[in-house]
């Protein structure tokens, strides 16, 4: 009997327990979907999340960067704003995971949208704001079929005042033309009407081709005039240096702090020539003694035997019958009163036999003549600095120079110590007022037969290579490129544009 | 034996079904499920962040200062589990130009018309997987900056695959970052080749 009723109950109890693993397992299912759901759905979000920022952020890149292409402000702001689309699209494309995007017009602004002062500063500003709407998975079963995600980017662009040196020595005949070229495409990178670009020519003198800056174009048509008849000379670099220095900061030409500052430094050759006040001996009464006056001029190093003056052939100024493309502030620095030309009043050329003819003048007697083997004996020394205050014999000198011997050597190893010092002062802000200047330095370096010496260089650039043993990582670090051939000139100007785009970013 | 036992056997079985079956699937379903969701925004997220420094200009050459830059950038990104020349992961770092008009392309130009890489910088496990649009061969580019020698005469270093997802104008440059990771944790040998997850973005 009570076997009977134990089965009894049994059977009656034996449903309800039997469904108790069913029912447990479907309501832990269903918390499970639940939270795998909400976990999936979120993870999704959070990735289309990051994939949108992503793309906001190369949109926002990719318009600062273009904000250099068009003639005027205009065209640049439109030309951001259809890069910074077409760079969102490409990494955001449309229907992305079911995505429906909305992008805004991309914001081009001369001012931080987010600062209220709307100060200029010498920046310009793309501004990206998106949003996607993303379909939702699991959390449709509880009513939610998509979410909102939104983002925003911005990228700055700061204003570039570039000051470009090109060397048109003589030895730069059979490249000269690819050189054109390639200063062209570089000029071109930099955004007319913000942008300022400055043009310094060199050989044995330099000619400030355009030191105002403001007109790319104009520019370019100065690049144009460089013609194989164009190049001569010999190669000073520490006065070009110094004279693209001093545009940079001159506060009647730019002086722009909150702009990027940098200098661009082509060449094929290693410096042989340096401008000084040279000492010179004078007759008393009828010899040569060192009590002489000092005379400005250029003296030559090896390979050929020192000489004082200039090349023959007058600087190449290709517009210089355009007013205000060599203001005679910089010109007359080269040729103070002192020792002004024959040519009163106006700022030509002074050949070597102008300055000798004067200076025999004065002190007759001593062999002052355009002539490499009275040059020693005419001069008792080299100065110690450069006509620019750049030292030729440095407490920590690049090159070994003694200067109480005139020799082409000792010329172009002061040569080589008077540009290095001039890249050095540069970078610790000697000009510039009230805030210095400090300005990036940026060098090519062409093989047209002369093997270029790599570590001056990379000394001039301050490039951050160990081959450079004065690097100094508190100060603008530049580039160095090498060109072997002058099929790579225009590679190496596209790095340095590259480079300071890059900086200005 | 008692109905009881016999009871709890049968709840013991369906519930062991029941986890084997149904829940210990879905946990590992949800393990596999996380794990690529981790390594797919830790993928993203690298190649977003090296893609953006190297559009910068940072140095990530072979230069003393690019390879600290490259050792930072993986400490980034430590679930990848890789480092600058080995792991479960490869980054390729691509810089490119469209050489359209002999302003772009001057001469000698052989590649007029064409997206050519000016550098590229490969990172990590290079085994793993090449870039989408094309390989610079180790002769057509400086062995430490990873610059190509010769982009406009060069014709294998062209990556016109660009074009497809990215319309430029003549003379435009373009930063492309590609980041793969592979789940080799994740292949059943025999049957399932490791997974991965791909990451592209152009900057």
């Amino acid at each position: 009997m009570q076997s009977k009723l134990k089965r009894a109950n049994s059977t009656t109890s034996r449903p309800k327990r039997r469904g108790v693993i069913l029912v447990f397992t479907a309501l832990a299912l269903l918390a499970l979907i639940g939270l795998v759901g909400l976990a999936v759905d979120m993870g999704v979000a959070y990735f289309l999340q990051a994939r949108l920022s992503q793309a906001a952020d190369a949109a926002a890149l990719a318009g600062a960067r273009s904000l250099s292409r068009g003639a005027d402000l205009s065209t640049q702001a439109s030309n951001a704003q259809a890069v910074a689309t077409r760079y969102f699209n490409a990494n955001f494309p449309s229907g992305f995971w079911g995505c429906t995007t909305s992008l805004q017009t991309p914001l081009v602004t001369a001012y931080n949208p987010s600062d209220s002062t709307h100060t200029d500063n010498k920046v310009r500003y793309v501004t990206i704001r998106a949003s996607a709407t993303a379909p939702l998975y699991f959390m449709r079963a509880l009513g939610l079929n998509t979410t909102t995600i939104g983002t925003s980017a911005q990228a700055a662009r700061r204003d570039a005042n570039i000051m470009i040196i090109l060397d048109r020595s003589g030895s730069m005949s059979a490249a000269v033309s690819q050189l054109v070229t390639s200063a062209n495409w570089f000029v071109n990178q930099f955004a007319p009407g913000r942008d300022k670009v400055g043009l310094v020519t060199f050989g044995g003198s330099y000619s400030l081709v355009k030191p105002t800056l403001t007109s790319i174009p104009s520019v370019t048509a100065a690049i144009n005039t460089l013609t194989s008849s164009t190049v001569a000379g010999t190669t000073n670099h520490s006065q070009p240096l110094w004279v693209a220095y001093q545009a940079l900061a001159d506060p009647l030409i730019t002086n722009e702090p909150g702009a990027l500052n940098a200098i661009v430094f082509f060449t094929d050759g290693q410096p042989n020539t340096i401008l000084a006040d040279f000492y010179a001996y004078r007759k008393n009464p009828s010899t040569c003694d060192k009590n002489g006056t000092t005379m400005i001029g250029y003296a030559l190093g090896s390979p050929v035997t020192a000489f004082f003056g200039t090349s023959l052939a007058p600087p190449y100024q290709p517009t210089s019958t355009s007013a205000g493309t060599t203001p005679s502030a910089y010109v007359s620095t080269a040729y103070d009163s002192t020792d002004s030309c024959p040519a009163s009043g106006t700022y030509s050329y002074c050949t070597a036999s102008s300055l000798i003819s004067q200076y025999s003048t004065n002190y007759s007697g001593c062999s002052f003549v355009a002539n490499s083997a009275n040059f020693t004996s005419d001069i008792t020394q080299i100065p110690p600095t450069d006509y620019y205050g750049n030292q030729t014999n440095p407490a920590s000198p690049y090159k070994t120079v003694t200067l109480t011997s005139v020799t082409g050597a000792n010329i172009t190893n002061a040569a080589f110590n008077a540009a290095d010092q001039a890249a050095q002062r540069m970078r610790a802000g000697a000009l510039g007022s009230p805030t210095p200047i400090v300005p990036v330095v940026d060098t090519i370096a062409l093989n047209t037969g002369q093997t270029p010496d790599d570590v001056y260089m990379k000394r001039l650039a301050n490039a951050n290579d160990t081959a450079n043993t004065i690097y100094d990582s508190t100060k603008p670090t530049g580039m160095y490129v090498y060109a072997s051939t002058t099929a790579d000139l225009q590679s190496a100007f596209i790095q340095i544009a590259s480079q300071i785009l890059h900086l200005s970013m | 034996m008692p109905d009881r036992v016999k009871r709890r056997g049968s709840i013991l079985v369906e519930a062991a079904l029941v986890i084997s079956l149904i829940f210990v699937p879905m946990a590992l379903a949800v393990i596999v499920v996380g794990l690529n969701m981790v390594r797919a925004i830790a993928t993203n997220q690298l190649n977003r962040d090296a893609g953006h420094i190297f559009a910068r200009g940072v140095d990530l050459t072979g230069s003393a200062n690019g390879l600290v830059n490259r050792g930072i950038l993986f400490q980034m990104a430590p679930a990848l589990r890789t480092t600058t020349t080995s792991g479960t992961a490869v980054l390729i770092l691509s810089w490119v130009e469209y050489l359209n008009s002999s302003t772009s392309c001057p001469s000698p130009c052989s590649n007029l018309g064409h997206v050519v890489f000016l550098q590229q910088i490969v990172l990590g496990n290079s085994a793993l997987r090449a870039s989408s649009f094309g390989t610079v061969p180790s002769g057509s580019k400086d062995a430490t900056t990873n610059k190509v020698t010769s982009p406009f005469s060069d014709t294998s270093v062209r990556a016109d695959g660009i074009l497809t997802y990215l319309t430029m104008s003549d003379g435009d440059t373009s930063y492309v970052s590609e980041a793969y990771f592979s789940s080799s944790d994740l292949a059943i040998a025999g049957i399932r080749s490791p997974p991965g997850t791909y990451a592209r973005a152009f900057f």
